[in-house]
């Protein structure tokens, strides 16, 4: 028999919690004391242990982040290995009728789009049941729902055939069906046969990602700005940090944080860029909290730093280090890549100088840092050799015109030119 | 021996037979019904005395005396009944269905009625084979009250069949009363109706029956038509055996018909005649009790059926295709280009129907205005002038009549085409395509055949309304012992028709109305395309679409659509629907993992819902997408331009189902 999992009371009184995310995926193995997922409570936030070993089971409505679930609610099954899944019909409606969505679901996860706060998205695709109209929000089961495929027999052979795993895939058949050529598509961006399972990931995040920056360039008015500015104080900057280090433990700020410090202290200074144009309409902040773009194996990820302008210096480096690492371990909330206002993109590792970054949508500003390169430059008439970067800004023109984002760009370069005066 | 003797020991065979098979029932034996001939025993007897092995006898549920009388070793019926391997029937009849066509016993039949219209068409294939011979429907007074009784004596009259119509008149169908069922008591009477002679005799009376019987069949063999005897008599035992026998009819009636029994009657003739004969009675007596004995110990002691001959004969085995078809084939493989021209789909089965007709001299057609005018859709255009009225036959409007009559052609030697202008039509005569048609060869374990060919429009348009539009394959092809062909194209019917006039199974050939005159290319030469061949009608990658008939074209149509838009669309066309070449679907899904079935007929248990659940089983893992089914809505077919347009598919119904499942 399938063992039902349920959402279990914390502390005295809770009736109801956010559920934030799953740390297993439908068809995992789980082992008793592996984490099953995390919940968040008014008062805590704790990840929630298997009692029993089993294999993972999602129901077509399990719960995804940011769903609020109730105490008792079955969110899933623990089979054992190779008994049969889906249960009956009447299993299933038993457990399937208490879901409840929270009112701001979709616009919540419009605001991350590149976030994995979707775990259960990011590996298999929620499907409508069987009958139900395509476009239905309804996550209330009508008794006589039962799962449907999720996978066309001749993927499922296909997928057999070719070493894929097809439970990360992403189905493109109308009801969400996983199709042949899904699986042939995920086969193709694969090395080969040995690193199947994370090309399987892999390819499920970028579809993610694609799809979001698709969204984002067909629902904004994008427009970049580039100019070069003189980092020469910069540079300076950055070495009197590293030959001056503060307290022990403290890492050196890396040019991304004393950007992100400097972007910050304009985003203050020019509040039109600080903004998030949502359903709502435009929305302007008084709180900075500037996304940082991490490269990852997996794709790209945009922690959050939050409230840049209250942290001093050593406390962004901390961190920004802290969040970085995280991410590159695929350790972070989905909350963590939440709520931004702003995201600074920094590509100067890679030579790069200047490019056209795609706005983190809704936010309406990125900034794109170029490479720090020394090259001449004409000073009092004189041709000396200065630090230069060339910064490159895109904003969403429905939101502000040119001209406050070029003084916005203008700020920021004043306030790197002018970093570190000797 | 004299004729007299024969007779007493003909009647006298039957009744010791029936009365063991009585005994027989009792002990469990016999496995299913047992009507015995008990007490009408004169009628057969008389009646078949004077018919060779070359007549032809088609009796009733009460069969096992005309069975006998028509020669049958007594041990072949005991063990058919037991259910043996060594019966007539090789065991699948039993006591209705009797089946010996070697002696000229065609069959009995659990269905009232059929016999006759069957002894109608025995008698058409010995008029237009110009054979002596003659056919006998033995039937009940039940049958008279039928429709087939009316049909088959008329057609039998106006085309002067050498039939005898003999009705035992035993004053029960089954126990409804004959004075209750019928207007007119008098069978014999209404011969005058059809214009035929009718003669009322004692049933029980052998030698009048002789008599009688000996007019009627030299009238018959001499070309001047059909007599309906009716024999009065009574069956002194049961319906069926182990049937209550006392809620319809007395004790007393029955004990007192027991008394005029024929075979006492008989005996006591001949012995008031001669004394002396009593010893030689005697000795038949006991030399059939003897046989009896003998036939029973047989059968039982014979082999049970091999349960894996249960489907055997359903079609006819081991087609042999003739010479004269491998030439003609080869001549065509041989030409590059064969010569063709444009000709229409009609035109196309008038060319293989013609070079069929002058070939085979038993085919013939019938129908109405199939003659002279040449058929409703010229389906016979010019034939009258070369073949003749024999063989192209016009009927009167009776369905049912000259389906049952083409059945028994078909079972004696001849190919009936029947031309039925609308498919509609043949519903009238759906048992006789159901019960009699599609299962003869099975009951006949392979030893009839049944070429007849059934053919007539399907299809919606031009407000034809509801009785002129139907399609009804999916019905025939539910029926096993059927060939249903349903062509798309000019070639497709030529060669399809060529087959079909070839083949030795009954075929339900199929033309949409509305591809009567779609004009294609044609080879000149014969040529045959056998059954359970789809054609591959456009290659494609994305989606396989099953259509059928004029769904072939609006598909095409529909797909080259789709190719403007990237998509690569397959269409086969099974040109039969039974056999269905599921093979070519299925290879056909294994490439493209996605199927359409296109029929312009109802859904619920139609071809589509065949194809579909064949590929759902045998191509489950090829399908990238659910099986799909376009047919025509689920109501007849109405007049108004407006609504008969609402319920066909179109090609943008086709082009939108073929898109809805590529993106599935």
């Amino acid at each position: 028999m399938p063992q039902e999992i349920t959402i279990p009371r914390l502390g005295w009184s809770m009736e109801e919690a956010t559920f934030s995310s799953w740390h297993k995926s439908d068809g995992d193995l789980v082992a008793a004391g592996d984490a099953l997922f995390t919940l968040e409570s008014d008062k805590a936030t704790q990840d929630i242990d298997a009692i029993d070993g089993g294999v993972l089971r999602w129901l077509p409505d399990s719960p995804k982040a940011g769903d609020l679930v109730r105490v008792g609610q079955c969110v899933g099954y623990l089979t054992v290995p190779g008994e049969s899944w889906p249960p009956g019909p009447a299993t299933a409606a038993a457990n399937q009728s208490t879901a409840v969505t929270l009112p701001t679901q979709s616009i919540v996860q419009e605001a991350h789009p590149n976030s994995i706060e979707d775990s259960r998205d990011a590996t298999a695709p929620a499907i409508p049941a069987a009958g139900s109209a395509p476009n239905s929000q309804s996550n209330v089961s009508t008794p006589t729902s039962i799962p449907a495929p999720r996978i066309s027999p001749r993927a499922l052979r296909a997928a057999n055939d070719l070493g894929v795993d097809w439970r990360g895939l992403r189905g493109t058949g109308r009801t969400g069906r996983i199709r042949e050529r899904d699986v042939r598509l995920a086969a193709s961006s694969s090395s080969g046969p040995s690193s199947t399972l994370r090309a399987t990931a892999t390819s499920s995040l970028r579809q993610k990602i694609a799809d979001r920056l698709v969204a984002s360039l067909r629902d904004s008015a994008p427009v970049t700005l580039h100019t070069t500015v003189d980092a020469t104080q910069l540079v300076a900057w950055r070495d009197h940090l590293k030959s001056n280090p503060g307290s022990p433990g403290n890492p050196t700020p890396s040019y991304s944080d004393l950007l992100v410090h400097l972007t910050a202290k304009a985003l203050a200074i020019h509040p039109v860029l600080n903004a998030r144009w949502e359903d709502s309409g435009l929305n302007v902040f008084q709180n900075i909290h500037i996304g940082i773009a991490v490269d990852t194996e997996v794709g790209l990820l945009v922690p959050v730093v939050r409230n840049v302008p209250s942290l001093d210096l050593p406390t962004l480096a901390r961190t920004t280090q802290d969040l970085i690492q995280r991410t590159r371990a695929r350790k972070l909330a989905p909350d963590e890549m939440r709520g931004g206002t702003f995201t600074l993109t920094n590509l100067g590792a890679f030579g790069i100088d200047a490019f056209t970054p795609i706005l983190n949508a809704p936010e309406c500003g990125i900034l794109g840092i170029g490479r720090i390169q020394r090259r001449p430059a004409v000073v009092n008439d004189q041709i000396l050799p200065r630090d230069q970067m060339t910064l490159s800004l895109t904003f969403d023109h429905r939101a502000l015109d040119g001209a406050p984002a070029a003084r916005f760009l203008q700020t920021v370069a004043r306030l790197i030119e002018t970093a570190f005066p000797s | 021996m004299p004729y007299r003797l024969s007779l007493y020991r003909q009647m006298q065979r039957i009744r010791l037979c029936e009365e063991q098979l009585a005994r027989c029932h009792q002990r469990g034996l016999i496995h299913g019904a047992c009507h015995t001939y008990v007490g009408q025993e004169a009628i057969a007897s008389g009646i078949c005395a004077h018919l060779t092995t070359a007549d032809v006898v088609f009796s009733t549920h009460r069969g096992h005396g005309h069975a006998l009388a028509k020669g049958l070793p007594v041990v072949e019926l005991i063990a058919e009944l037991f259910g043996r391997s060594t019966g007539c029937s090789r065991g699948r009849g039993g006591s209705m269905h009797l089946f010996a066509p070697e002696i000229g016993l065609m069959g009995t039949s659990g269905i009232v009625g059929p016999c006759i219209l069957q002894a109608a068409g025995a008698g058409y294939s010995f008029k237009l084979l110009r054979l002596p011979n003659v056919a006998v429907a033995f039937f009940g007074d039940g049958a008279v009250n039928n429709g087939a009784f009316h049909e088959g004596l008329n057609m039998a009259s106006i085309w002067k069949l050498p039939v005898l119509f003999v009705c035992e008149n035993n004053q029960f169908a089954t126990e409804v009363p004959f004075r209750y069922a019928a207007g007119n008591p008098s069978v014999a009477s209404r011969a005058s109706g059809y214009g035929m002679p009718g003669i009322e005799l004692d049933g029980n009376d052998v030698l009048a029956i002789h008599a009688a019987a000996q007019t009627a069949v030299e009238r018959a063999r001499s070309g001047q038509g059909p007599t309906l005897i009716e024999c009065k008599t009574y069956r002194t035992r049961p319906h069926s055996e182990g049937m209550g026998d006392y809620t319809y009819r007395t004790r007393e009636e029955v004990a007192a018909w027991r008394e005029r029994c024929p075979i006492k009657r008989l005996r006591a003739t001949l012995l008031t005649e001669d004394p002396t004969l009593e010893s030689q009675l005697n000795a038949i007596d006991a030399e059939l009790q003897a046989e009896i004995a003998a036939g029973t110990e047989a059968a039982e002691n014979a082999p049970v059926p091999e349960t894996a001959s249960a489907t055997q004969h359903v079609y006819h085995e081991s087609p042999t295709r003739s010479d004269l078809t491998t030439a003609l084939e080869s001549t065509l493989r041989q030409t590059a280009n064969p010569e063709t021209r444009a000709i229409s789909v009609v035109a196309a089965t008038v060319e293989a129907l013609d070079f069929e007709m002058a070939r085979q001299p038993g085919i013939f057609v019938l129908g109405e205005g199939i003659g002279i005018r040449g058929g409703n859709f010229a389906t016979t255009s010019g034939l009258y002038a070369k073949y003749g009225a024999d063989r192209l036959c016009d009927t009167p409007i009776c369905e049912r009549g000259f389906v049952g009559l083409g059945c028994g052609a078909a079972m004696t030697g001849t190919r009936p085409v029947i031309d039925f202008m609308f498919i509609d039509f043949i519903n009238d005569a759906f048992g006789e395509l159901i019960n009699q048609i599609a299962k003869m060869q099975y009951m006949s374990s392979g030893r009839l055949r049944m070429p007849i060919l059934l053919r007539g429009c399907i299809g919606i348009g031009h407000s034809a309304a509801t009785h002129h539009s139907g399609s009804y394959h999916s019905i025939y092809s539910h029926i096993p012992g059927l060939r249903v062909v349903v062509p798309s194209s000019p070639f497709d019917a030529k060669g399809l028709m060529t087959h079909a006039l070839r083949c030795q199974d009954p075929v339900l050939f199929l033309e949409h109305r509305e591809l009567m005159s779609t004009k294609g290319h044609v080879p000149v030469e014969p040529y045959e395309i056998p059954f359970g061949q789809a054609r591959v009608v456009r290659e494609g990658t994305d989606l396989t679409v099953v259509a059928i008939a004029f769904m072939v074209s609006k598909s095409i149509a529909a797909a080259e659509e789709l190719e403007r838009d990237g998509f690569s669309v397959e269409i086969i066309d099974p040109r039969t629907v039974s056999p269905l070449d599921t093979n070519t679907i299925l290879h056909s899904v294994a490439k493209t993992g996605r199927l359409l079935i296109v029929d312009e007929a109802f859904a619920p248990c139609s071809l589509g819902a065949e194809i579909a659940a064949q590929v759902a089983d045998a191509g489950f893992d090829d399908l990238d997408a659910p099986i799909r089914r376009l047919n025509g809505a689920f109501a007849p077919t109405p007049y108004s331009p407006s609504l008969e347009k609402a319920v066909v598919p179109h090609v943008a119904d086709i082009a939108r189902a073929m898109r809805d499942l590529i993106d599935e």
